[in-house]
């Protein structure tokens, strides 16, 4: 059976992983809230889910998990840190992030890869473009909110039904994990010309997310959406500690002009009755 | 007049500086009464206590004037460079242009303590959401807002990639209510691979030399903003030039530093010290007075030292202190509590270390921008504390833990478990806020239980 890479960051382009015939597999974390005060529950959750896997990809994409990489329980040869550049404007950050996922296909190697052709990873983007493209959900009925933010947790799922039973609806999943941190479809003459240089620009010069520097795609996309899918309130999902998303807060509710909300994800189960008052306490509002 | 060491209040203070006038003492511009500070806001000076040297007043006099050192600057045509998180080499840069001069924002960490928290600088932090789950740095953003503290830079240049969430977060913010920094990318700095090209980087560290192409690519953009923005070409030679003296001012304070940590009886407080460590990071906005400065301290402590003279009653405990401390008061505190500073990491070692000379200023700047303990990971930084705490005979190790700091509580766990496995050492690990007078006397006594562990320690 062929060694699986687990990885949590949409910038870890899964393409990549499988066109070296290895698996990937985007961990949905769960757990961590035993977390040491100060550490993101959310990195901490994936650092335990991490590590039972062959192997895992840590990115730098903020401090916490940055830092949680050296506090993964498993054999360090098996552990890659994937430089992900916050500055996204300059032609040396994106050789960068070129070379870093050149560094990872060599990690993949060392562990049993086959570096792919040219031809072969073209494929396997096609596929996955495809399948992007076909999963497009049909959401109607409710007053139309954003879920922003982070990644969920799997305990955190029912945050969508919470939405539900109020009354509303997650007309845009823009947490991590949702199609706001999917990749622009690939060009095929760029596939055709180079496929790795098209599969980085698409993932580094596309996806839009809090810790770019300047994080204007993550606002731009946010005002397009909201404006498009006539979004009339946000939930911020932010874990405990996590401070790239909590300075969000405030900037998107100038931005939006509409309200928003923040849960805080991470703390302790008896939260839980807060957080549903809190989300249908907003869209009572809303309605 | 009485010149042994000694440390003394600020109300004291009045009475030393007749003393001291009286003996002639002689001051640069910025110097007078330690206590005319407090009619700018600086209340905490009142809780502090000081070494009653000459030097000292300089020192502070020095630290405590920069704001109108800036305007100063503004107003003689100088372009004003606000440097932020990198702490230590884009200012070097800056100052190897004629017309350029350069602060860092970042030091409005430290307004809410000394002026406790009588600004407006965390009220309006707080407004833009930026709030006290951050770290003090947070007043910077208050601070720019608010026009308070220092002028409005013409160029701001912030670094981010491996830096805090907490800094990065902040700035961002201060992006979006109108200013405009000039993003630089500083990438983890990793451990080469078994067959990479690889440098040493001052300091010890190692990087992947491709790594340190980047940063210099990184640090070339940075030198072309500054020469549009001084409309001086910032040349190589210039660069030469300015590293040679930033290599002066590491020398003075490595030879200060050592003195200070081995002397037999402490020739200098932790206060001071942390203070002198400060300036070699900006040069707090001249670089020439910085080596005045230094001069006087060092001519004071070689004198102590010489004359077998210092603070303290007989062999406090050596403790070695890792990160800033948010209060200043915590560093009296250290003393009161029978204890002694022998070593010293606040987060930028990498700016007291020596620049490479024998390569081009370019990848000298780069190495050492790789070199900063911050942006690797939290073992090398362990590592370099450990070796450093070994040399210097500590007998304890206290990591003041910075509230709401992004970094504290993983790369805490990582030094403090390297410490107690390497070094058997004990070690405290403490959290103290911007203002400790309510948690102070917690923090006393675990201050205390250290110092009793080391006495308990030596009497086996
Ligand atoms: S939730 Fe925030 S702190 Fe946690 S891993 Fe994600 S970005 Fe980092
Ligand atoms: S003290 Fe720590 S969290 Fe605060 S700005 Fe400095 S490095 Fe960042």
């Amino acid at each position: 059976m062929s060694v699986s890479i687990a990885y949590l960051s949409p910038f870890v382009p899964a393409e990549w992983i499988e066109a070296h015939g290895l698996r990937a597999r985007r961990v949905e974390a769960e757990g961590g809230v035993s977390a040491a005060a100060g550490a993101c529950p959310l990195a901490t959750a994936f650092a335990q889910c991490a590590s039972d896997r062959d192997a895992v990809v840590f990115t730098t994409t903020c401090d916490q998990m940055r830092r949680m990489a050296e506090r993964c329980c498993i054999d360090p040869s098996r552990v890659f840190l994937m430089n992900v550049p916050a500055t996204w404007e300059t032609a040396g950050a994106f050789a960068l992030y070129t070379a870093e996922l050149r560094r990872l296909g060599r990690f993949m190697v060392r562990l049993g890869g086959i570096a792919p052709a040219a031809q072969q990873l073209a494929t396997v983007m096609r596929e996955h473009d495809i399948a992007r493209r076909s999963g497009a959900v049909v959401v109607d009925g409710g007053t139309p909110v954003a879920m922003v933010g982070a990644p969920l947790r799997r305990e955190d799922r029912w945050l969508f039904d919470c939405v539900n039973h109020a009354g509303g609806c997650v007309a845009l999943d823009a947490t991590e994990g949702g199609p706001r941190c999917w990749p622009a479809q690939f060009d095929e003459r760029g596939m055709a010309a180079d496929p790795l240089a098209e599969l980085a620009r698409k993932y580094f010069l596309t996806i839009p997310d809090a810790f770019r520097r300047p994080d204007t795609l993550l606002q731009e996309y946010l005002q397009r959406e909201v404006a498009l899918r006539t979004i009339r309130g946000v939930i911020l999902v932010r874990y405990l500690w996590c401070d790239q998303w909590h300075a969000q807060l405030v900037r998107l509710k100038e931005s939006l002009k509409i309200p928003v909300i923040e849960i805080d994800l991470g703390g302790q189960d008896h939260d839980l009755p807060r957080i549903r008052t809190r989300i249908e306490s907003l869209i009572g509002i809303l309605r | 007049m009485n010149d042994l060491p000694a440390q003394i209040s600020l109300d004291q203070w009045a009475e030393r500086y007749r003393q001291l006038c009286d003996g002639g003492l002689r001051e640069p511009w910025y110097g007078g009464p330690l206590a005319r500070h407090l009619a700018d806001g600086d209340y905490r000076l009142l809780r502090l206590r000081y070494d009653n040297s000459a030097a000292a007043l300089r020192l502070w006099n020095f630290l405590l004037t920069e704001e109108s050192r800036l305007f100063k600057a503004r107003q003689e045509g100088k372009k004003i460079i606000g440097t932020m998180k990198d702490l230590g080499t884009v200012p070097i840069m800056a100052y190897s242009l004629p017309n350029a001069i350069a602060f860092y924002p970042d030091g409005a960490w430290w307004v809410p303590c000394i002026m406790e928290n009588t600004t407006r600088d965390l009220r309006i932090a707080d407004s833009l959401g930026i709030d006290e789950s951050f770290c003090p740095v947070r007043a910077m953003l208050g601070a720019f807002v608010a026009c308070e503290h220092f002028p409005q830079p013409d160029l701001l240049i912030c670094s981010v990639g491996a830096t805090c969430d907490d800094f990065s977060a902040i700035a961002q913010r201060l992006a979006s209510v109108g200013y405009s920094p000039f993003w630089w990318e500083i990438p983890h700095r990793r451990r080469p691979d078994p067959d990479e090209p690889a440098v040493t980087l001052p300091g010890g560290f190692a990087a992947p030399v491709s790594q340190v192409a980047f940063v210099k690519g990184e640090l070339q953009r940075i030198r072309r903003e500054l020469s549009t923005v001084c409309s001086r070409e910032l040349t190589d030679d210039m660069l030469a030039a300015g590293i040679r003296v930033a290599n002066r001012v590491r020398g003075m304070l490595r030879e200060l530093r050592q003195l200070v940590f081995t002397a037999p009886r402490c020739p200098l407080p932790a206060l001071e010290l942390l203070i002198a460590e400060m300036l070699a990071i900006h040069y707090c906005s001249d670089r020439g007075e910085t080596l005045a400065v230094y001069q006087d301290l060092l001519d004071e402590v070689r004198r102590r030292v010489a004359d077998n003279q210092g603070l303290f009653p007989a062999d406090p405990a050596r403790i070695f202190w890792v990160n800033p401390v948010a209060d200043l008061r915590a560093m009296n505190l250290l003393e009161e509590c029978g204890g002694r500073l022998c070593g010293t990491e606040f987060l930028f070692c990498h700016a007291l270390d020596e620049i490479p000379e024998d390569v081009s200023p370019m990848d000298a700047l780069a190495q050492m921008a790789l070199a900063d303990p911050m942006v690797g990971s939290a073992g090398d930084r362990a590592m370099r504390i450990c070796n450093d705490a070994r040399r210097l005979n500590a007998e304890a190790v206290l990591i003041s833990r910075i509230p709401g700091a992004s970094h504290c509580a993983l790369e805490g766990r990582v030094i403090r478990e390297m410490i107690e496995s390497e070094l058997r050492l004990p070690v405290l690990e403490l959290e103290v806020p911007p203002l400790s007078d309510a948690v102070g006397p917690a923090i006393q006594t675990r201050m205390q239980a250290l110092v009793e562990a080391v006495r308990q320690r030596r009497a086996r």
